[in-house]
Formats: C-alpha cells, structure tokens, sequence
C-alpha cells in the first residue's frame, strides 16, 4: 500500500505521565493546542473528538491502542477541511520513552494513500504543536504562535 | 547571495543516488539573533551539543570541526554564513568507518523570527542511497535541537544524549 507518512521526535524534560496528560487533557491542550478540547475516556476502542473553540468539531476517530503512559494510537479524520475529511481515516501514534532527566516523544502520522494532504499540513503542524507543548512543560508558558485557534480556519 | 556570503564552489561532489533530505523544524521561544549566536558559538562545549566545541570562524570557506573531548568526530567546510539567516557547511563523519566512506554530506540551517518566536529548519542533504548517515543524524538532530530550544528558553540543556 502507498503512504505517506509524517515523523517529529522531541525531547522534553518533563516525565512519561505528565507528557501522557499534557498530550490528551484540555488543561493542557487549551494552552498549547490553539485552545481544543480533546474528549474521550482514552480507553481502547473508545471514540475520541477534538473539538474548535467556536463549538466546531476539529477532527475524530477511534484509539485504536492504549498503554499509559507509553503508547497511544488513535485512528484520525479531519472533520474541519472538506478536501482533507475526503482522504478518510489517517493512523496517529504517539511512543513515549524516558530517557536521563527527560522524555523522548516520537510521534508518526500516516495515511495509506500517495501525496496526502493531510499529512501534508499535518507536517507543518506537528513541528509548531510540539514545540510549543515542550515550552509549557519545561518553562509553564506555550508559544504565542498555538495558543490561540488560528483567525479564518 | 553575495560572494562574501557564500563558497559554493566548495560544494561536494552530490551523489547520482540519495536517500531523501532529512528536514527538522523547531520553534523557539528567542530571538533569531540569540539562536545565530548559538549556532555559531565557537568558543564553548555546548551543552546543548553533547559537550561539542565547534572550531570555526564560521566564515565561507573557513573549515569546521566538531571537537569533542574524545576527539573531532565531524568535519567540514562553511558554504553560507548569511548572519543571522542562514549557515550551511558541509558534514563529513571523521574516519576510519563506513559513515566516513559515504562523504560529505551538506546541512543547511534556515532561521525565521515569528514576533518573539524564531523558527529554525535544518536540512541535512546528500545523504547516499542504503547509507548509515542517515540514520545515524535522524537521532542526533532532534536531541541537539531539542537541547538548543531547552537552552535557550530555559538556561538550562538536556541531561545526555538517548541510548
């Protein structure tokens, strides 16, 4: 099967159930996550949404995989962009590890299908997202440019 | 590009059959100028950088090595150094070993500020088609970066290089 596949690994100073938290609850997400509110009871099998600030929905689907605080996989649909809600479900995984006094996060997003535009904005996204989650986890402040929900998206 | 920003001349032979360029984006919370100063620091052992003093002008031309207390582990030759908006030298593991025999590879550090946020993309290229470097650079970038973004946010660098 053709994919396309998007990669980003960080490395934050923080711990594996903080990272896990910092990843899922609105707590966190509202600050770093341009404002979404992520809801699910993080169970396998369980359906998961993100929702906009406005009341609209961001994106879905399924967690596929659930090992706290090490691995989570989710099954993800754009539900915002018409264009990329066509391209259907993408895969999202998130592997936590501890490394001396820190985190590694590796975080791989694909799609079994050639030149995905999802996974091409997602791939602008990611480096900006993950960024700013480590700012809040080791400093207590995101980075301007996710704090809020973008204007006209 | 200016010549005095420049030696592209120096640029190494480009192998007929590559891997794809290794891309890494960070944002971080500094000016773009604090973030040039890091790159181009030559006096200290980073301590964002696995202890790595750098021995270079930074100048086109002017050769770069990565001095570690174990010895130099990287060689090189600056290509562009644009203050504060773009460095480019070529890579070349030291030798012997088959990271060495693969050549010179090319990394390009592009810096952009964001209001109080400097967005940097390194590109490392020329990586040969079924090599090691790549590989081995695809773990190293994003401990050195996430390093440099924890020095200069918080002062304070990561602890170790991962196993």
């Amino acid at each position: 099967m053709p994919t396309s596949r998007f990669v980003y690994v960080i490395h934050i100073r923080t711990t594996p159930e903080k990272l896990w938290a910092a990843l899922r609850l609105p707590e966190f997400t509202r600050r770093y996550w341009c404002e979404t509110v992520w809801e699910s009871d993080w169970k396998t099998g369980s359906p998961w949404r993100a929702l906009i600030p406005d009341g609209r929905i961001a994106d879905t689907g399924e967690v596929k995989f659930s090992d706290p605080p090490r691995k989570l996989v989710l099954s993800w649909r754009n539900e915002f962009n018409a264009e990329l809600k066509a391209e259907g479900h993408s895969t999202l995984a998130y592997e936590i590890a501890p490394t001396e006094g820190a985190v590694k996060l590796v975080v791989t997003h694909e799609i079994e299908r050639e030149s995905s535009k999802l996974i091409e904005a997602v791939s602008n996204g990611w480096p900006a997202l993950m960024s700013s989650l480590k700012s809040l986890l080791e400093t207590g402040e995101p980075l301007p440019e996710t704090a809020k929900w973008p204007k006209g998206v | 590009m200016s010549d005095t920003k420049t030696a592209a001349k120096n640029l190494p032979t480009l192998h007929a059959e590559r891997e794809p360029d290794y891309v890494y984006v960070v944002y971080i919370r500094a000016s773009q100028a604090a973030v040039w100063a890091a790159l181009v620091d030559n006096k200290t052992e980073r301590s964002w950088w696995v202890g790595t003093r750098m021995n270079s002008t930074f100048k086109p031309g002017a050769s770069i090595a990565f001095e570690k207390k174990s010895g130099v582990d990287v060689r090189g030759e600056i290509l562009e150094s644009d203050a504060p908006n773009r460095l480019s030298y070529t890579f070349h593991v030291e030798g012997p070993g088959p990271l060495h025999d693969e050549g010179p590879t090319i990394v390009d550090c592009l810096l952009e500020q964001y209001e109080d946020t400097t967005k940097l993309t390194v590109t490392h290229s020329n990586l040969k088609k079924g090599g090691r470097v790549r590989q081995a650079i695809s773990g190293g970038w994003p401990f050195v970066l996430s390093g440099l973004k924890s020095y200069l946010e918080g002062g304070q660098p990561l602890q170790r290089a991962p196993t």
